[in-house]
């Protein structure tokens, strides 16, 4: 983020606000998007919702070993309405298909979408008629995490490129909307 | 005691003429029978005071596509008294693909015809609900027949949305009104999601029910089980589960590959107990290949499954506590599910899915360390038990919401196909580490932990898996005595038509280059048939029917799944309970959508 800290040359008045309470008197200039952005990345609410063994390794990522409060990521809604982050954690059948799409439909704008292990991105070893070859043929997904499934350290360093990603670019799906104005 | 020849004689005096053949083949009897004895032949199997085959394991179909008959159903029965298992076979010609039904007198029955139905195309006569059980009822076509395709999509990796076209047709069925089937008050019905139709018997005007719709995406659910609640206020007048969203088709993909690649599509299926899957697929390969196993490799399984047990129990014991609401079990639990990981990725390198297990023996042997990293685990569990025990057992909620809590009998269990610490809380002594040893089980001292009350409960579920997971660490215990003798000897069985050679024989030897090139190029072929193999997962029995047809990829892989066959029970258990309490149920009887659907 580009911030720019402005030093004011006046000395603290004892009128109160923030320059009473840091004695720095100072302003923060900076593009309102920006600081939007990088609110953003502090506190994403997660769908709870996992499909097969992925989810067990979701979990895993946030129980005590990999902590991922640590990312302030820690507080899984179990609402779509709530969420603004949805973990797609294992294969997606065809049954199972309309019902992702319609909780990533039922998410709050702005929303992003992390395809957690192969089966997700691409179909991984399952290639027949039951299951959806990746995820991305229903919804827009911004990052991909590979492995089968992948190991926690993978799907934190999927958050954080994900948490690089909403600091420079706008959610898949908004990018969507724009360019063939559909919807989701 | 009666043994499987006396069953014989007795089926042969009973039904002389509707009996057609008699195989034996590999310690597995089938019986081929004529469709229109096969009701009296169970019903007799089941009642005669002789033989009490009570427990119906299994009913799955074989397609012999372009041979007349086409088809083969196979029922599975066994006796709990004799410890002996019969097969009961009904052969089908296409035109006519059409059996009666067992559900009116064997509960169990319900699932397993189903879902021939939905992925054979057989009719069950008599079948109160034969509808699709795992694929939505829009779909067309019964994909576990020869001749539908796998369904195989060209992989196209594009990774950047904009590549992807828009007109490309979705992948997303048509959305058609989802209903599922059950029952309200005794009737059947059609039961529409969403608000609740006029038309339908719940909202007519002499009902107070109310239908709601809970999952495939609930946290509770364990997975992407959907389960329609009618309910009274806030009791369960009936709960009828709805199957299917994890649907992964592994076993119509197992037929296109071969025997030694399809170990990791098994490893997946039931994944909180990777290691069982791939013990029980092997162990059928190797039944079928009569292939030895060395002594090392069988005491690493056994370690290995036993540790996997206990991860197992962990997951089942947190989660339900987690359900009930005592969330801090969960996370203790977890954190010593890690150690367990970290077993499983020294051996094999990956975290969950290992596929460490090959026929014959083990991918490698043991790393240096194996044993030390086992015995501080099985030295740091007892322990911890405690801790979870501290937590929950004098917690006077966990005991309310867990205590007389979805009762059922054994005769309950038994009518639906129920096996595992469901079975053995209602006081059957049934493990198949006991009755029916494999991989050298019947050298451990242990003890099966069978309920004291009349009726079992989500609290006495709750105990056996505790007192399981001690039971697994004194098999650990021994199993660990017994591997420091065999250091240095083989992992791997000799058998070169299943087992690479090391990699230092091939610069030395042309005919275990030649085993090599063929091993890893097509595989071997086993001889035509078949073969059962089960093992005792922390779930129940999980069996393996593994068909041969003599070429590199096997005819058939069914998997006899626990889980399918302990949900049956859900309505039945969860009746006037209060929907709150229906999440606790739903723990105990531990079910992982991966095995529930495959």
């Amino acid at each position: 983020m580009d911030a720019q800290i402005i030093q004011s040359d006046e000395t603290p008045a004892a009128t109160g606000g923030p320059a009473a309470k840091t004695g720095q008197p100072g302003i923060v200039f900076a593009k309102l998007d920006e600081i939007v952005r990088w609110a953003r990345t502090g506190s994403m609410w997660p769908l709870l919702f996992g499909l097969a063994c992925c989810a067990i390794e979701m979990m895993a990522v946030y129980m005590p070993r990999f902590d991922l409060s640590r990312f302030g990521m820690e507080v899984y809604r179990a609402s779509p309405r709530q969420a603004d982050l949805m973990f797609v954690a294992g294969r997606v059948s065809r049954k199972m298909a309309p019902v992702v799409r319609q909780l990533y439909e039922q998410m709050t704008d702005p929303k992003w979408v992390i395809a957690m292990g192969d089966c997700a991105a691409c179909g991984g070893i399952y290639n027949n008629y039951a299951i959806l070859q990746g995820v991305d043929e229903i919804i827009p997904v911004d990052v991909y995490v590979a492995g089968c499934p992948p190991r926690p350290e993978a799907l934190m360093h999927g958050i954080l490129k994900l948490h690089e990603r909403i600091k420079n670019a706008e959610p898949k799906g908004q990018i969507r909307i724009e360019q063939w104005g559909l919807r989701g | 005691m009666t043994t499987i020849e006396t069953t014989l004689t007795k089926l042969r005096e009973r039904f002389p003429n509707a009996i057609a053949a008699i195989k034996e083949s590999r310690g597995d009897t089938t019986v081929t029978i004529a469709r229109e004895s096969l009701l009296d032949a169970a019903l007799f199997l089941r009642d005669d005071p002789a033989l009490r085959y009570e427990l119906l394991t299994d009913i799955t179909a074989l397609d012999w596509l372009h041979n007349q008959p086409r088809f083969d159903v196979l029922y599975s029965f066994r006796s709990l008294e004799h410890k002996t298992r019969v097969c009961l076979r009904v052969q089908l010609n296409e035109w006519d693909a059409n059996v009666p039904s067992l559900t009116p007198v064997f509960p169990g029955a319900n699932f397993y015809e189903r879902e021939c139905y939905d992925l054979f195309g057989i009719t069950f006569t008599g079948h109160p609900f034969l509808r699709r059980l795992i694929l939505p009822d829009y779909y067309q076509g019964h994909p576990l027949r020869k001749d539908y395709p796998l369904g195989y999509e060209p992989v196209e990796f594009t990774h950047t949305y904009a590549e992807i076209q828009p007109e490309k047709p979705s992948a997303v069925a048509p959305p058609k009104p989802r209903a599922i089937i059950g029952s309200v008050r005794g009737t059947p019905v059609e039961i529409p999601v969403g608000l609740p139709d006029p038309a339908t018997p719940w909202a007519a005007s002499d009902s107070e029910t109310l239908l709601i719709n809970m999952g495939p995406h609930h946290p509770s659910t364990h997975g992407v089980l959907r389960v329609a609640l009618e309910v009274d206020g806030e009791k369960i007048v009936n709960a009828m589960p709805d199957i299917g969203y994890l649907h992964t088709g592994i076993e119509k993909n197992a037929e296109y590959k071969t025997y030694l690649k399809a170990i990791p599509l098994f490893d997946r299926m039931d994944y909180t107990s990777a290691m069982f899957n791939d013990l029980a697929y092997c162990l059928a390969v190797e039944k079928l290949m009569q292939v030895d196993v060395p002594e090392r490799a069988q005491i690493a399984r056994v370690i290995l499954c036993e540790v996997n047990r206990i991860a197992s129990h962990l997951i089942a014991v947190g989660s339900q506590a987690m359900d009930i609401g005592a969330v801090t079990v969960m996370t203790y639990a977890f954190r010593e599910r890690e150690s367990v990981l970290d077993i499983f990725e020294m051996v094999s390198g990956a975290r969950m899915m290992p596929s460490y297990f090959r026929f014959g023996g083990l991918a490698l042997d043991l790393p240096a360390g194996f044993s030390d990293a086992v015995r501080a685990f099985a030295e740091m569990i007892p322990g911890r038990l405690k801790e979870y025990e501290d937590l929950l057992n004098k917690n006077p909620i966990w005991l309310m919401r867990t205590r007389g809590i979805a009762e059922y009998t054994r005769a309950q269990a038994l009518a639906h196909s129920v096996t595992g610490p469901l079975l053995r809380a209602t006081g059957v002594n049934w493990d198949l580490r006991k009755v029916a040893p494999y991989s050298g089980y019947e050298q451990y001292d242990f003890d099966v932990p069978v309920g004291t009350r009349a009726k079992a409960d989500v609290l006495e579920c709750y105990y056996m898996r505790m007192e399981e997971m001690r039971q697994s660490l004194r098999i650990i215990h021994q199993g660990l005595k017994k591997l420091e003798k065999t250091k240095g000897q083989p992992y791997v069985t000799k058998n070169r038509k299943v087992a690479p050679p090391p990699k230092q024989e091939l610069q030395t030897s042309m005919e275990s280059l030649i085993h090599h090139f063929k091993l890893w190029t097509e595989g071997f072929k086993p001889p035509v048939g078949d073969a059962y193999a089960c093992v005792e997962s922390p779930r129940g029995e999980l069996g393996f029917l593994v068909s041969s047809n003599g070429s590199n990829m096997p005819h058939r892989v069914h998997v006899r799944a626990p889980s399918l066959a302990n949900l049956q029970m859900l309505p039945l258990i969860s009746k006037n309970h209060y929907i709150a309490d229906l999440v606790g149920i739903i723990a105990m009887i531990d079910i992982v959508l991966g095995d529930v659907d495959r």
